[in-house]
This record gives C-alpha cells, sequence and structure tokens, in this order.
C-alpha cells in the first residue's frame, strides 16, 4: 500500500483511539467508588449547598446526558470544572502541565541525543575498553530510579556545592516581580534557569541509558548485514559508513521513544515532589487523593493523547525514513 | 514402476494462501488476493519409485513439499497416504504416517539441532515411536549412511562434522524409522560439488536396497537426473511437464522445460551454447485466472494459450497446446494430440517472442 | 609481454585467530590482462573469496597479505593506504559485483543516490554526469533507465543483481571482481546475467575475475582459469588448456565430479574427503590426504606451480603432473586414496 495511505490511516487510528480513551475515562471515574461529596461534606459544606451544587453542575442528571454533555463540551474546548477549585479544569492545570513539558520533553529528547551518539560509538567500537565502561556505566545509572538520582543530584549540588536552589520552580521572594509580567517573563529569567538546571540534568542522565544500549545492540547487529559490507567495499569514507550505519540502527531507537515517554510520566510525580516542582504530576496526586474527577479525568486523558500521539508522530517519523513501511507491516 | 495401489496420491490439489488486506478492504469486505501457490495439481508415487520434482524458486515445490508431510492444510483437492485422504486421519493415523514418511532437509547446517549430540539426534525418532533395541538401530543405521566407525561420531556435536557428514546423518535420521517414503528437499545443494555425488549416490544405493520411494524436490537438473526416475517440471504450481528422466533431457517438450535445460551451463569451453532469449522474471502467482501460465513469456505462444492446456500423454505428459488440438477434442470429446508444427501452420500465428515486460513490481 | 593488470606472485594470506594464523591463501600465483575474464573455481574454504577481497581492499579486520605479492597495474596493493587507494583504485578502477544475497543494497537509500554517492567520493563528476552514466548502465544490464530513482525493495532478486552490476560498472573500471554473482539465482535468471555480462566484455573492454565454484561457468565465459583447493593454486591456463589436458589430480576429479547436462548417464565422480584448515606456513600439497595419486613426496614441500610440457600459459602446481596425466588417461581413477608408500606403482 501506498505511504500516503500509510499515514492518512495511521490517523485515523489515532483520532479513534483517543476518542475511545475519552469515553472510557468518563465512565471509570463516574462508576468509581468514592466522591467528592465526602471530600465535599469533609470540608464544611452543607447539605443543601451540596445539591444546589450538584443542581449546577449536572451532577444529578442520568449518566448518558452527563456523558454527552461531557463530550460535546470537550470538543468545543470545555474540559470540565474541578471539583476542588472551582475552576475550569483548564486554567487549573494549564500552567502545571506546562511545567512538566518543559522539563520533560527537553530532558527526554537531550537525553536519547546524547544515548543514541553513546550507543553509535560503543556499537563501532566493540571490544574495546572504552566500550566496556561506557556499557556498565550506562547500566549502572539505568537502575538507578530518577528520584534516587534527583536526590544525588541535590546533594551534591545544591546541597553540598551550593550551586542551585533546592526546590521549587522560581523563588518565593523573586515571584513577586513577574505578577504584573506577561506568563512567560518568569522563565526567561536566570532564577528559573537555576532552579531548572538541576531537575533537567536528572531527566537527562536518566535517559540515556536505554537509547544508548538499544542503540548499541543496533549497530552490532547491522555491522553484519551485506550492505554494510557493500558500503565498505565501494569506499565510502568512514564517517559516511557510520552515518547509514547509524540510519538503520535508529529504527528500533525510534520506536522505544514513546516507551519512554510513557515511563517518564510515572516517575515525573516523584521527581516533583523531590524538587517540589509545580508541575502535572503533583497537581494529579492532589486531584486524586481529593476525588477531583474532573481535573483527574483530563489529566489522564492528557497522559493517553499524549502517548498516542508520540506513537502516531514515531510512526509517522519511521515511515519517512523507512521506505518500506505500509500498515500490513 | 509397479502397478500396485500408489503409496501416495495427490488429485487436483490447489493451496492458496489469502494475502494480507488492509483494514478498509475488510471492512469493504472486498475479496482479499489469493497467492496460488500450487494450483490443480495431480501427481502419485508408487513403491520404490524417486520421483523428482524441479521448478525454480517460487513454483509451488516447497508448498508442495509441506502439503504432502501434512504441514500445511490443503485449500482444494485431496492428497491421500494408501488410500485414506489426510483429512481423515486421526492421531494414531498421524502417528503412523509420521514414522512411515520422512524428509531430508536442504540445509545441513540448520537441520541438525546443535545443542544435541548425533546419538540423541538420532534416538529421539526412536523415543517418540516407542521403538527398542536403540543402541543397535543406530549403529545399524550410521552403517547403512557410510559413517564409520559410529563411535566415531556419536558422541560429536553438529559443529564437529563437514557438511557432507551432516546430511549423512540427516539420512540417517530419516531411515533410521524404517520409513517407505523419503521426502527430500534439496538435499545435496548446499554441498561442494565433490560431495554431491557422493551423498547422491548413497541415496541411490538405499533406495534400492531399502526399497524407498521419494518425491525429490530441486531446481537443479543436473543432479536430479541422477537419481530419478521421472521428472515433474513445475512453473508458477503447475506442473507442466512429466516424462522419465533419459526423455526429459533428450526430448524436453513443454517450452518452459527447454528453456530450462538450455540454460543450464555445461561444463566444457569447446560447446557452444546460446545465451537464453527468455526475458523477465517469473511473476508472483497472485490473481492468474485461466490460461496457461507461461503464455506471457513463452516464445511459441499462441492465441488459443488463453485457455488452460490440459495435461496429454501417457508415458510423457505435457500440458502445452503445442501438443493438442483444443478444438478437436472440444468436438470429440477426446483429447486430439498433435504435433507443434500441425499447431502452428494450423492457427497462423506466428510463434511470438514472449513480451516478458519487467512486470515484476 | 606488457604489465598484466592484476598479478598475484607468491600470495599468502593469512586471518589472525584464536587457534592462530589461518592460511587461507598459500603462495598462489596468477595474472590477468587486460580484457580478459578469468575464472577463478575451487570448493568451499580454498580462499578464492579470499583473494576477491584482497583485491578490492575488503579483507576482514583480522586478515592481511603476510607475504608475496599482489600487484595491480605494476603498484603492490599493499603499498597504497586506505585513503589512496579509495581516491585512485577503488570502484574506479576495481568494483565489486558482491555474492548474491539480496541485502547487498541499502534498503533506506534509493538506488540512484547510492551510485552518486559513490560517484562523489571516487570522482569529480558532478551529481548530474553521474546519474547519466548509471542510467546507461541501467540500460545495458535490461533495466530501465527511469528506475534509478527506486529503493531496492522494488525490484526483484534478479533486478537487484543487475542494478548491483550496473553500480559496479558505472564508472568503468578495468577490473571487476565477481564473487559468485549468480549463486543464489535460478539458472536462467543466471544465464540472463551472464548475457549482459558477455555483451559488457565486447562493449567496454573491461577484465573480469570471476569467482564461483561452478566450473560450467568458468568453462563457458571465461578465458582463463585457475583451479585453486586448500589454499593453494592447483592449476592455471587458458580454458580450453585446463579442460582438454588437465594436469593437476583436483583439476582432473573435479571435472569428473560436475554433471554434465548434455550427457547424463555419465557417472559422477566423487572426490573423498574434506579440504584442509591450515594453520602457519603450508608445507606440503593441501590435496594430498584426497589425492589418489598422492606419494611421500607431496608430503614435503608445497608444490611449485611449474608450466606443463614447456608452455609458461599454462602450469600446475603438482609434483607428478606428468606420471598423473598419463596414467589417468590409460587407467582412469585409482580406488584408493592417500599415500601410496610404494611409489604410486599399481
Amino acid at each position: 500500500m501506498s505511504r500516503a495511505r500509510y499515514f492518512v490511516v495511521r490517523t485515523l487510528q489515532t483520532v479513534a483511539m483517543l476518542f475511545l480513551i475519552l469515553t472510557f475515562l468518563f465512565f471509570f471515574f463516574r462508576l468509581m467508588p468514592g466522591n467528592y461529596a465526602d471530600i465535599m461534606t469533609f470540608q464544611g459544606v452543607t447539605g443543601e449547598q451540596l445539591q444546589a451544587f450538584e443542581a449546577k453542575w449536572g451532577l444529578n442528571d442520568p449518566l448518558h446526558v452527563q456523558y454527552v454533555d461531557y463530550v460535546t463540551n470537550f470538543v468545543t474546548g470545555d474540559v470540565g470544572t474541578s471539583l476542588r477549585l472551582r475552576e475550569p479544569v483548564w486554567e487549573a492545570v494549564k500552567m502545571k502541565l506546562f511545567n512538566s513539558f518543559i522539563l520533560l520533553a527537553p530532558g527526554i529528547t537531550l537525553g536519547y541525543l546524547i544515548g543514541t551518539t553513546l550507543g553509535t560509538y560503543l556499537g563501532t567500537n566493540r571490544g574495546s575498553l572504552s566500550e566496556r565502561v561506557g556499557v556498565i556505566g550506562s547500566i549502572f545509572i539505568g537502575t538507578m530510579p530518577i528520584f534516587f538520582l534527583a536526590i544525588v543530584l541535590l546533594m551534591i549540588f545544591s546541597g553540598w556545592l551550593n550551586w542551585f536552589p533546592s526546590s521549587g520552580m522560581i523563588s518565593a521572594v523573586n515571584a513577586a516581580q513577574f505578577e504584573n509580567s506577561p506568563w512567560y517573563a518568569r522563565y526567561l529569567s536566570a532564577d528559573f534557569a537555576l532552579h531548572y538546571a538541576l531537575p533537567f540534568t536528572a531527566v537527562v542522565i536518566r535517559y540515556i541509558n536505554l537509547p544508548a544500549l538499544i542503540m548499541r545492540t543496533s549497530v552490532v547487529e547491522v555491522l553484519g548485514q551485506d550492505f554494510v559490507y557493500y558500503h565498505r567495499v565501494t569506499g565510502l569514507p568512514r564517517l559516511r559508513q557510520v552515518r547509514h550505519i547509524a540510519k538503520h540502527a535508529s529504527l528500533p531507537v525510534i520506536t522505544v521513544y514513546p516507551i519512554s515517554m510513557t515511563r517518564a510520566i510515572g516517575g515525573l510525580v516523584l521527581l516533583e515532589v523531590v524538587f517540589n516542582w509545580p508541575g502535572i504530576g503533583y497537581e494529579l496526586v492532589q486531584a486524586v487523593l481529593q476525588r477531583d474527577f474532573p481535573v483527574v479525568q483530563f489529566v489522564f486523558f492528557l497522559i493517553a493523547a499524549f502517548v498516542l500521539v508520540s506513537n502516531y508522530l514515531i510512526d509517522v517519523l519511521y515511515g519517512i525514513i523507512d521506505p518500506r513501511v505500509s500498515v500490513e507491516d | 514402476m509397479s502397478a500396485d495401489a500408489p503409496l501416495l496420491e495427490v488429485d487436483g490439489l490447489k493451496k492458496y494462501f489469502a494475502q494480507d488486506r488492509s483494514l478498509s478492504d475488510v471492512l469493504l469486505r472486498r475479496e482479499p488476493d489469493y497467492i496460488q501457490a500450487v494450483d490443480d495439481l495431480s501427481f502419485d508415487l508408487h513403491e520404490n519409485e524417486v520421483k523428482g520434482v524441479i521448478g525454480e524458486s517460487g513454483c509451488g515445490k516447497t508448498t508442495l513439499l509441506m502439503t504432502l508431510l501434512g504441514l500445511s492444510e490443503k485449500t482444494e483437492g485431496n492428497v491421500r497416504f494408501e488410500g485414506t485422504d489426510y483429512a481423515e486421519f486421526d492421531r494414531s493415523d498421524w502417528k503412523e504416517f509420521r514414522r512411515r514418511v520422512q524428509v531430508i532437509f536442504q540445509d545441513p547446517f540448520n537441520s541438525l539441532d546443535p545443542k544435541k549430540t548425533i546419538r540423541r539426534s538420532l534416538e529421539i525418532p526412536l523415543e517418540v515411536h516407542d521403538i527398542g533395541d536403540r543402541e543397535r538401530r543406530i549403529h545399524e543405521t550410521m552403517e547403512m549412511v557410510e559413517l564409520g566407525p559410529p563411535e566415531r561420531y556419536l558422541d560429536r556435536y553438529p559443529n564437529e562434522l563437514s557438511g557432507g557428514e551432516k546430511q549423512r546423518v540427516s539420512i540417517a535420521r530419516a531411515l533410521i524409522l524404517d520409513p517407505d517414503v523419503i521426502m527430500a528437499d534439496e538435499p545435496v545443494s548446499m554441498l561442494d560439488v565433490s560431495t554431491q555425488a557422493v551423498i547422491l549416490k548413497l541415496l541411490s544405493r538405499l533406495i534400492e536396497e531399502q526399497g524407498l520411494s521419494m518425491v525429490y524436490i530441486s531446481h537443479d537438473l543436473s543432479t536430479v537426473s541422477y537419481i530419478c526416475d521421472e521428472i515433474n517440471v513445475m512453473y508458477l504450481g503447475r506442473i507442466v511437464e512429466t516424462a522419465p528422466t533419459m526423455e526429459l533431457l533428450s526430448d524436453p517438450q513443454h517450452p518452459y522445460s527447454r528453456e530450462l535445460i538450455d540454460a543450464i551451463p555445461v561444463p566444457n569451453p569447446h560447446a557452444d551454447r546460446e545465451r537464453t532469449s527468455l526475458e523477465g522474471s517469473t511473476p508472483d502467482p497472485i490473481g492468474l485466472g485461466e490460461g496457461c501460465r507461461f503464455r506471457d513469456r513463452c516464445p511459441k505462444r499462441m492465441d488459443v494459450c488463453e485457455t488452460t492446456p490440459r495435461t496429454v500423454g501417457t508415458d510423457h505428459e505435457v500440458a502445452c497446446h503445442l501438443y493438442y488440438d483444443h478444438d478437436a477434442t472440444q468436438a470429440t470429446g477426446e483429447v486430439v494430440r498433435s504435433t507443434p508444427d500441425e499447431r502452428l501452420a494450423e492457427t497462423g500465428s506466428p510463434p511470438t517472442d514472449g513480451e516478458g515486460a519487467e512486470a515484476d513490481r | 609481454m606488457s604489465t598484466p593488470l592484476l598479478e598475484a606472485e607468491d600470495l599468502t594470506i593469512q586471518y589472525q585467530t584464536s587457534s592462530g594464523p589461518l592460511t587461507a591463501v598459500s603462495n598462489a600465483s596468477f595474472t590477468i590482462e587486460s580484457g580478459e575474464y578469468f575464472g577463478l573455481v575451487g570448493e568451499s574454504g580454498c580462499g578464492k573469496s579470499t583473494i576477491a577481497k584482497a583485491v578490492v581492499g575488503g579483507l576482514d579486520s583480522n586478515g592481511a597479505i603476510t607475504s608475496g605479492t599482489l600487484r595491480y597495474k605494476g603498484t603492490e596493493v599493499q603499498d597504497y593506504s586506505e585513503r589512496e587507494f579509495n581516491d585512485e583504485v577503488r570502484w574506479k578502477e576495481i568494483s565489486l559485483i558482491p555474492q548474491s544475497s539480496m541485502n547487498n543494497l541499502d534498503p533506506l537509500q534509493r538506488v540512484s543516490d547510492q551510485a552518486t554517492e559513490i560517484a562523489s567520493v571516487h570522482t569529480d563528476m558532478g551529481k548530474e554526469a553521474a546519474l547519466e552514466r548509471f542510467q546507461e548502465m541501467f540500460e545495458t544490464v535490461g533495466l530501465q533507465p527511469s528506475r534509478i530513482h527506486d529503493y531496492p525493495h522494488q525490484f526483484s532478486g534478479g533486478m537487484q543483481q543487475r542494478a548491483i552490476i550496473a553500480l559496479a560498472l558505472f564508472l568503468e573500471p578495468s577490473v571487476i571482481v565477481a564473487d559468485e554473482p549468480t549463486t543464489a539465482l535460478d539458472v536462467i535468471m543466471q544465464d540472463q546475467i551472464f548475457k549482459y555480462l558477455d555483451e559488457m566484455k565486447a562493449e567496454l573492454d573491461t577484465s573480469m575475475l570471476l569467482i564461483t565454484h561452478d566450473i560450467s561457468l568458468v568453462f563457458e565465459s571465461c578465458d582463463r582459469m585457475a583451479v585453486m583447493h586448500g589454499g593453494q593454486v592447483a592449476e592455471t591456463g587458458s580454458t580450453t588448456d585446463v579442460y582438454d589436458d588437465p594436469r593437476h589430480p583436483y583439476s582432473i576429479l573435479l571435472q569428473e565430479a560436475f554433471p554434465d547436462i548434455q550427457h547424463p548417464e555419465r557417472e559422477l565422480g566423487t572426490i573423498d574427503g574434506t579440504p584442509p584448515e591450515s594453520y602457519g606456513q603450508v608445507a606440503e600439497c593441501t590435496f594430498v590426504e584426497r589425492c589418489p595419486w598422492a606419494t611421500e613426496e607431496c608430503l614435503e614441500a608445497e608444490p611449485p606451480l611449474d608450466s606443463v610440457d614447456g608452455n609458461e600459459r599454462h602450469r600446475a602446481a603438482c609434483f607428478r603432473m606428468d606420471e598423473v596425466h598419463d596414467r589417468y588417461e590409460v587407467e582412469g581413477k585409482p580406488e584408493a586414496t592417500g599415500i601410496q608408500t610404494d611409489g604410486g606403482a599399481r
């Protein structure tokens, strides 16, 4: 089948999946035990107020009505209202999302770039001492959970060397001065950079090991192929040969990239707790504990969407690199 | 050739593989394309007969082998062993079948388990079929395949043996259950020439001594002729010619057989063999429909070749319109044989050079 | 006589292994002239592939020429640095048609891109010029010129092999090394490819070193040849010489072992045993264990490649080449193999 068709089909598949997940999440959280009523009562809301609240937010309507409302609202941009914060979910989480995103995405990507390069080096220098050191080092780092890495970094660079602040994203002292500036101003400050350095480094280091080892194995496998010998015997300079090899070997690494994205979300919560970073992981924990299901639903949906879309983008990228793929593969 | 009932019978066998369909095809309920690996093939094997099946890659010979071994289910037609259809076998029938019909594969490097000693590889079939007196049988079989003294080999691993020695072990493994039929899939093509003849002679001798029957599958006509009584030439899932070996080699009737034989290089610098004039390569056996499958490349193509040719002849059979009068057959109901010159003359269509377009992709 | 195009003189190539230096080629000598198709034939392990790799500078990392010389147009191949070899010799002068596995073309590259890349490394030809030349080659090998921009998987096996041939030719080298170019292909496809190789000879005046285990290909398509066994050159000469008057026992027996479709009733010859794996210096004839005419002499030293009946162009490496030939004519092949202590009298 043609490549164009491949891309169209993948897009449709992704959209269909997103819709299915949305539906699933909706019903899942509504049907789970434990609800907001208990929490709210605990917070001191009276029975009357509770009833008024429910009427206002349509929480007494039959489920399927709520569902239709939800979906129609969703596609027009209204993703629910936080039950505990009494504001639209989107307003509540958008900056948190951003904070997590700027930590994870560049972090994992840089980790992968470094890891892939390292892996190429290890694969083409098999049997050498540097290869063995590299492999052992990679495995060692890979066994460390990210929060452990985070704590180690904090202890050394913040506690002991005092180069970097130990928590938060912006120090409280400076937060005030950004009150009246546009939202992005704070991210461009030196203060932010200092706070950002350690958590970012933790993410990068954590995500070097998998691509490095996969790339290494992949390179070794590719090296055994006839076309590699052919490139050599047609007299291509070494660097060009390595480029061709890397292109082939990178295909499994690309496949694994979205998997790292997924795992990263799990580690994100712990990371944010250690660094006190105001991101979506931290927010999610709060929402779950308080049964704020509109928020939880939305965040879970985002996570699922994130995974799906990254897989989709990877498939697209793979389809661009490798002319042989089709949907049947 | 004995006049007894045949051991193996294949009747109008068809084996089709459905090609993968895309999601939209499934939703729109479109019929999948079929790879017609074997198409309406008939064949039989009697006691102490050695029949060769020759064809190039993609002709369906491996699929045929798999079906004969019961490893692949037929799509249509029937396959019978001693009169019973495979489809009617129960578990004990299959066990019996597996003992009596054995196989030798092509790749000596891959057909023996590298983690098992030679002795173990030979023991296992005996264990599976609950046959006793194992040491003696193992030793006897090793002597049969001329791997002596057996002690030299039995405790070794496959990687310690040469290609020829490994192939002998494969033959021993096939013989140890005292089978009636052996299927051989290119058993010598991966061996050096100097060893090929040795193994072929061994097989020939064993067939004679043990009264075996064999179906010998290969792409190499020059070695097949050494061991087979009769040769079947396959092209795109069909048998196009069947003849006793020497007759096929001296008088190939089907244009494809002729092209095949003519393309074989001759080990003589003085011989002046002409290179093949056939263009292109064998197409994929997909969606082929009616008509002779060789017509796109055939130098002797005629209009009537759009219809599927029937097989004519008794001892030397060929499925080609050049050899029978299609119209006359229809009229009288009997197959009327003709000679190629007659056919070409009467249809008035000169032999066209097969188009052989690069219809590969 | 002018300098031969390619010349091997007492060439020894060894691989460093954990069991010691494996001698893949021992004191091999042969010459290839311009415009000549030369066939190097032998069974597995005889060293022919090693020689092919040495000629194109593609020996595995643990292999090296340890003694003797391999000269291209008079200059020793050893004397070139990797860089120089790339700039001056590789692909422009000597190119390779590798063994016909279907995996030689880079699946992620268009065939035309692979061609332009090779051209840019070895010549100053612009991209346009290179593509034009490549398209011409596609036509020569019977492929549609418009298809140069396809990916390898879009071609069938036989077409891929022809594309490889086009790649080997388009810089118009003086020597093409063809290492088992048609082994994995069907016989009709093989014939088609050799048809193109024949035509090339007429049109382009290239030489070819054809490496194969199939002696019929050599007899049909080559002018001169060498037969190798266990790393040693057993016999070399024109194809007619080696066919009409074989002097080395291996040449004789090898020809007997090859089936001839035009004489299907002929009994096939056999050769007992397998070629030896030699480590370190080889000091005997590697055929001795399998040879029906062997004597003590054959164990004492490597037989030199001497001319047959004074003909410099026909040489055999056998101490008993004259006797063997006479005996074979009269008696045929003897029954026993291995050393005959009675001096071979039977």
